[in-house]
């Protein structure tokens, strides 16, 4: 069996793992091991043909592929090695690796260090439990989209589509412009699950009817989906009786969530965070096993690939200075507390004294909020369960902090008396 | 085609566990075999959906208690003999780890752990240690909550004891069936699937099977229809019998290593809720009763699922919703001439009637040479064949192989070295090779290679099985369907049917 020993191997050439190799070359790696399981670097990227990538990044408004092809050409400038059609079979807590690909067969990795950036999945009709009979004719969105975009094949005429995240919506006009039908697209929540402008862009702008706190109760069809029914929901999310109405469709669209992809992480021992299902990490975005690294979604799934390049970048640093011996860990830790309308937030810890960069996703959409991490406070015209805001305290903001620990994030409405100071 | 018609010693009508066992078992005699399934899949039809289970130790206790109407006499009753049931249940289990390693197959022994919330349901547990004891069935012992939580760790708080039988097992059941049937033909069955039995005709010295597939002439005819056994019994006038049963719905979780064992409550009528460890690091929470209505009816309802959430989180509360990966629809049947009991019998010349009552796995092998002798007693000349495999030719699954072993065929056909399924890493050429054996339908695929039954059930891997399923057989991926009929996948290339407005 081949032995690969390396400074660090990344699992997953997608955009966070591009970043990241780009990254810790920068930061003077030599010997970087890139694996990716598709034939070509871009991960998803290379399906997503719309446009609205790196308007923060670039400061330009790119396809995806476009976006992937930047990076494609900063990596291929770098010796970096990239191993493409390479699966990573296994992760194990000493950090070693097996993976297989055509050229190499069976493989053994050692690495001084590692960083996940596996991506994440769909969650598929089965794992939200959607009741009815079991045909052909019921696609994850993103496969949809890669049997639309890349394969060239419509996978139906007369669709419905359930749950408005951003790759539903953006399916919806996909399939429009193809000349297919959208009855309707179908959330359970009050407002979509996606970015506001994809609500505009991809549903209001073509008239596809969106309709909100509405669920798909059953599916018909033996040999191919026939029809669905669906009804409404009160605030619970409970069905709401003799609501119930059938939509005669050929196919039904699932835009449903997305999962971290971790399933090396829990072979290899890392601690998940059970609500975002990604690694419970440090500012330096490390997990509990000494020298792996998460970035991307992976780690949490980010509403847009700037941020997922950012993840890279900061873990290729990082990743480069713990191979180097540089990465200065504290004796102390705080432990980060979500508190009031937290849904979720990242780092889990801090080890450092360096800044620290929060990731923060709210439980409900709280207009004129308040964010509250420890005593620092940041103000915010809305915030939304739908897009991840992002704050930095400087060392000094968190000095309060070391002697007890812990540091809480909390958000709320502004009290009177300051909106209107 | 249909007016073909071809010549048979034995005719089997159906290709589950039951019909499957039987075509491996005539196999081993020098004796034509003609096995007819009316899915593209043996074990497609009941086999398909059960859980698995071969009982062992206190299963077949526990539903004797459950079917005992109350009042004194409990013991005696549990002391009546065992009926066809329980022996060919007892019999068939030891045959399933005989035949394991012969027919490439796995059956894992979990065991099974009943849970105890109060103090009646601790009587419950002594009194059925009494009496496993009083049979003779071994591999039994009594649990306090410290007991209970080495075995389980993960256990909800609320059981304060328990009971562990040894000898629960679990299979993979449509893989079984498949099993059966392969090494059958190995070893000279014809197995011939897409065939539907549509009527038969009792002629002189032998029976006239009219099918979709054209005709089959046999001397003995084994009736294994699962679901629809009646209706095939009705065909020579032997249905005095109905198939009946319930309706069972079940969901599939992934196994974090939460359980690693059977869990089940203390028997109840109609209230079986199971966790069931499956042999693929799932967990199967079984399973709800309502009436069978329809036997073609395999939807889920929202109900049932709602109801079957809860109870993973009221035995091991570490199971979380989100790591649900499927629901199902089953059923548990029964023939109504005796519910309780199997129904082997002969009740015409060369014509035999095997319907299962729930429960269905453990028993196959010892019906399938049960029916072996009644045949001869029907004078079916049984001579033995000296070169029958009982091992099953299977290609093992390409993961599993030792790196050795999976450099050389990577370095033969670099194909294997591409995965193309990455929840269950199936390889591009395992995917060529189901093709190539047959494999037409995406369904088909998933059963062969397991690709697509992972956690992300096909999400990533769909478009790359199409593209090689095309490839291999010449055909658009529009012509491919998920299980046959009117299922295709893909409606049309992209920009025809915006010019076609």
């Amino acid at each position: 069996m081949i032995t690969q020993t390396v400074d660090l191997a990344i699992i997953g050439a997608g955009p966070a793992g591009m970043a990241a190799a780009i990254s810790a070359k920068k930061y003077g790696l030599e010997n970087i091991l890139l694996l990716e399981r598709a034939e070509y670097p871009g991960g998803l990227l290379h399906q997503c043909i719309h446009n609205g990538f790196g308007l923060h990044y670039f400061k330009e408004d790119l396809t995806g592929p476009e976006y992937a092809e930047r990076f494609i050409n900063r990596l291929t400038s770098t010796n970096v090695k990239l191993c493409l059609d390479t699966m990573v079979t296994h992760l194990y807590p000493d950090r070693s690796m097996i993976a297989i690909n055509p050229e190499w067969g069976e493989f053994k990795i050692l690495p001084k260090a590692i960083i996940l950036a596996m991506g994440c999945r769909e969650k598929s009709r089965f794992s939200i439990g959607i009741p009815g009979s079991r045909p052909a004719g019921i696609f994850t969105a993103g496969l949809a989209q890669k049997l639309v975009n890349v394969d060239g094949y419509l996978p139906g005429k007369e669709f419905v589509i359930l749950g408005s995240g951003d790759i539903g919506m953006i399916m919806a006009r996909r399939v429009h412009l193809e000349g297919a039908t959208v009855k309707a697209v179908v959330e359970i929540m009050p407002h979509v699950g996606g970015l506001i402008r994809n609500e505009v862009q991809c549903l209001h702008d073509f008239d596809i009817p969106l309709l909100l706190e509405h669920t798909v109760t059953e599916i018909y069809g033996n040999d191919r989906v026939e029809g669905v029914k669906i009804a409404r929901v009160d605030t619970n999310q409970e069905i709401i009786k003799d609501t119930e109405q059938g939509i005669a469709c050929d196919c039904l669209l699932l835009s449903v969530g997305l999962i971290p992809e971790n399933e090396l992480s829990l072979e290899a021992g890392i601690e998940l965070d059970s609500q975002i299902g990604g690694p419970i990490v440090d500012e330096y975005l490390q997990t509990n096993i000494d020298g792996i690294f998460a970035a991307g979604n992976v780690l949490q799934v980010w509403d847009l690939v700037d941020n997922v390049t950012l993840d890279g970048e900061r873990t290729g640093a990082n990743a480069a200075k713990y191979a180097a011996g540089e990465l200065k860990i504290q004796p102390e830790e705080i432990t980060v507390v979500p508190g009031e309308n937290i849904r979720t937030v990242t780092p889990h810890r801090i080890v450092g004294a360096e800044k620290v960069e929060f990731a923060v996703r709210v439980q409900r959409p709280i207009e004129k909020a308040e964010l509250l991490v420890g005593d620092y406070r940041k103000k915010y015209r809305v915030m939304s369960p739908t897009e991840v805001v992002k704050v930095t305290l400087k060392p000094s903001d968190l000095d309060a902090c070391w002697e007890s620990g812990q540091i809480t994030v909390s958000c709320s409405e502004r009290r009177k008396e300051e909106t209107h100071g | 085609m249909s007016g073909r018609v071809t010549e048979t010693q034995v005719a089997i009508i159906g290709g589950g566990i039951i019909g499957a066992a039987v075509a491996r078992e005539l196999s081993k005699y020098k004796v034509d075999i003609c096995l007819l399934e009316k899915e593209n899949v043996c074990g497609f039809g009941i086999t398909k959906a059960c859980q698995g289970l071969v009982h062992g130790g206190i299963a077949y206790l526990s539903s004797r208690i459950v079917k005992f109407q109350g009042g004194k006499g409990l013991k005696d009753y549990l002391r009546h003999p065992f009926n066809l049931k329980e022996r060919m249940g007892n019999i068939g289990r030891e045959e399933y780890f005989a035949l394991a390693p012969l027919l490439r197959e796995e059956i894992i022994q979990p065991g099974r752990l009943m849970l105890a919330e109060n103090k009646e349901d601790l009587e419950m547990i002594d009194l059925i240690k009494e009496l496993a004891d009083l049979q003779g069935i071994r591999g039994i012992t009594v649990l306090d909550r410290k007991g209970l939580e080495e075995k389980e760790p993960l256990v909800h708080p609320k059981y304060i004891g328990g009971l562990f039988d040894a000898n629960e097992a679990v299979v993979l059941p449509t893989s079984w069936a498949i099993a059966f049937a392969e090494n059958a033909e190995q070893n000279g069955a014809h197995i011939i699937k897409e065939t539907e039995v549509k009527g038969i005709e009792e002629k002189k010295g032998y029976y006239l099977i009219k099918t979709n597939n054209g005709s089959f002439k046999a001397e003995y005819v084994i009736n294994a229809a699962g679901l629809f056994a009646d209706e095939i019994a009705d065909m020579v006038g032997t249905a005095d019998f109905a198939v009946s049963g319930w309706k069972t719905q079940l969901l599939i979780f992934e196994n974090r290593d939460y359980i690693h064992h059977l869990l089940c409550i203390v028997p109840h009528p109609q209230k079986g809720r199971l966790l069931i460890p499956t042999t693929h690091n799932s967990i199967v929470v079984a399973h709800t009763f309502e009436p069978m209505t329809n036997k073609e009816d395999r939807s889920t309802t929202k109900d049932k699922i709602d109801e079957l959430m809860t109870w993973p989180q009221d035995m091991v509360p570490a199971i979380s919703h989100k790591h649900l990966v499927s629901s199902f629809t089953g059923f548990l049947t029964f023939n109504t001439k005796n519910p309780s009991d199997h129904l082997l019998e002969c009740p015409k010349r060369g014509f035999i009637n095997a319907v299962v009552s729930a429960p269905g796995m453990a028993p196959a092998p010892a019906m399938a040479r049960e029916i072996a002798t009644m045949l001869a007693e029907q004078g079916l000349e049984l001579t033995t064949r000296s070169d029958f495999n009982p091992y099953r030719f299977k290609e093992p699954r390409f993961i599993e192989l030792p790196t050795a072993e999976k450099n050389a065929k990577i370095q033969a056909d670099p194909r294997f070295g591409h995965i193309v399924c990455r929840c269950e890493h199936v390889s591009e050429q395992e995917i060529r090779a189901a093709v190539r054996v047959g494999a037409r339908t995406l369904d088909e695929i998933k059963f062969e290679t397991l690709a697509g039954m992972g956690r992300c059930q096909g999400g990533f891997c769909t478009s790359r099985v199409l593209g090689i399923m095309a490839e291999e057989l010449g055909v658009s991926p529009l012509d491919l369907t998920k299980k046959g009929g009117g299922s295709y996948i893909l409606e049309s290339k992209t920009k025809e049917l915006r010019e076609a407005i």
